[in-house]
């Protein structure tokens, strides 16, 4: 890596691990340039570390809004809960993902606030599978996570009626994806590990090019890279399942 | 040139004044919430990757590979 003149990283936390590794591995010190970057001198070279993060493109997003799968799901979910405030997330199907946990917290959430509050509530939960995974062991893994959230969400289901949870196993396409977040009021991402998931950024500027921001609100994992970014998310443990939604 | 940086400093002023007043009225939203519809608003994608080379322009090493691989 070092042999590159510029590096950039996302996050201050993981450019701060790079110069911490590369201060205790290779004994070198980082200095500010003239321009007030951190550089780093290097067999006589200069390498300079930026960090900024990546956003999400608005134009993009703009013409997505205007095909006809993106209408369509938007359509679909705001008709069927018209009147709830609804709990989006989007996460790939693994464990690191924290989908288990988030059912579990949205489960005491129910609990905690009454009959009468919870059926006010709904939480549409889309998960895909990634096909990258080879690895039998794993496979075998992410099959016991499967089952383990489909128990989970029939206990729900049982607990506080049908409505009050969507779980959807499916491939799904960009358009259908950014529908399926136009339509919820809260984002909720719970994941344990994350570098730098742009998920949020599309929830955001799918809000600003809708002009809604009914009861606009997004929960964020401490452990995430995007709660560095963002002020105004509730930022919560993926480890703490009481006080998830509270 | 301080008249060119003037502008310059004016016009950004401008932008992000008018990025912030679409947000300014909003009551349903708090001001933390705001700041961060202004981020999300301001910092695209297609800004970040155009900052990323213009710092690669400023590197010496890979210039002249660009150069080179460019002819």
């Amino acid at each position: 890596m070092l042999n590159c003149s510029l590096i950039g990283f996302h996050t201050f936390d993981s450019s701060r691990n790079f110069l911490t590794s590369c201060k205790k591995l290779l004994l070198i010190n980082y200095e500010s340039n003239i321009n007030g970057d951190l550089a780093i001198s290097y067999f006589g070279r200069n390498v300079i570390i930026r960090v900024k993060h990546v956003s999400s493109e608005p134009e993009l997003i703009s013409k997505e809004i205007q095909t006809q799968e993106f209408k369509n799901i938007y359509q679909m979910l705001k008709e069927k809960y018209k009147g709830k405030f609804i709990y989006v997330s989007v996460d790939n199907l693994m464990f690191l993902a924290g989908v288990r946990h988030k059912l579990e917290g949205y489960r005491r959430f129910m609990r905690e606030i009454g009959e009468g509050c919870s059926n006010h509530n709904v939480l549409v939960q889309y998960i895909y599978q990634d096909d990258s995974i080879i690895c039998e062991d794993e496979r075998m893994k992410i099959l016991e996570l499967k089952d383990q959230i489909k128990e989970l969400f029939k206990n729900i289901q049982r607990e506080f009626g049908e409505n009050s949870i969507e779980i959807v196993e499916k491939k799904i396409t960009y358009a259908e994806r950014l529908g399926i977040l136009a339509a919820g009021h809260c984002f909720v991402r719970t994941c344990r590990r994350e570098s730098f998931s742009l998920d949020i950024y599309e929830f955001l500027n799918l809000k600003i090019l809708l002009d809604d921001y009914t009861d606009l609100s997004y929960i964020l994992s401490g452990l995430s890279g995007v709660t560095t970014s963002l002020s105004g998310a509730v930022k919560v443990n993926p480890f703490d399942v009481i006080t998830f939604f509270i | 040139m301080n008249n060119i940086l003037l502008k310059k400093f004016q016009s950004i002023q401008k932008g992000f004044m008018e990025a912030f007043q679409v947000f300014y009225d909003k009551e349903e939203i708090t001001t933390s919430q705001k700041k961060d519809l202004l981020h999300v608003r301001k910092n695209t994608a297609s800004l970040w990757l155009f900052s990323f080379l213009k710092e690669l322009k400023n590197t010496n090493s890979l210039v002249i590979y660009f150069k080179f691989f460019f002819k």
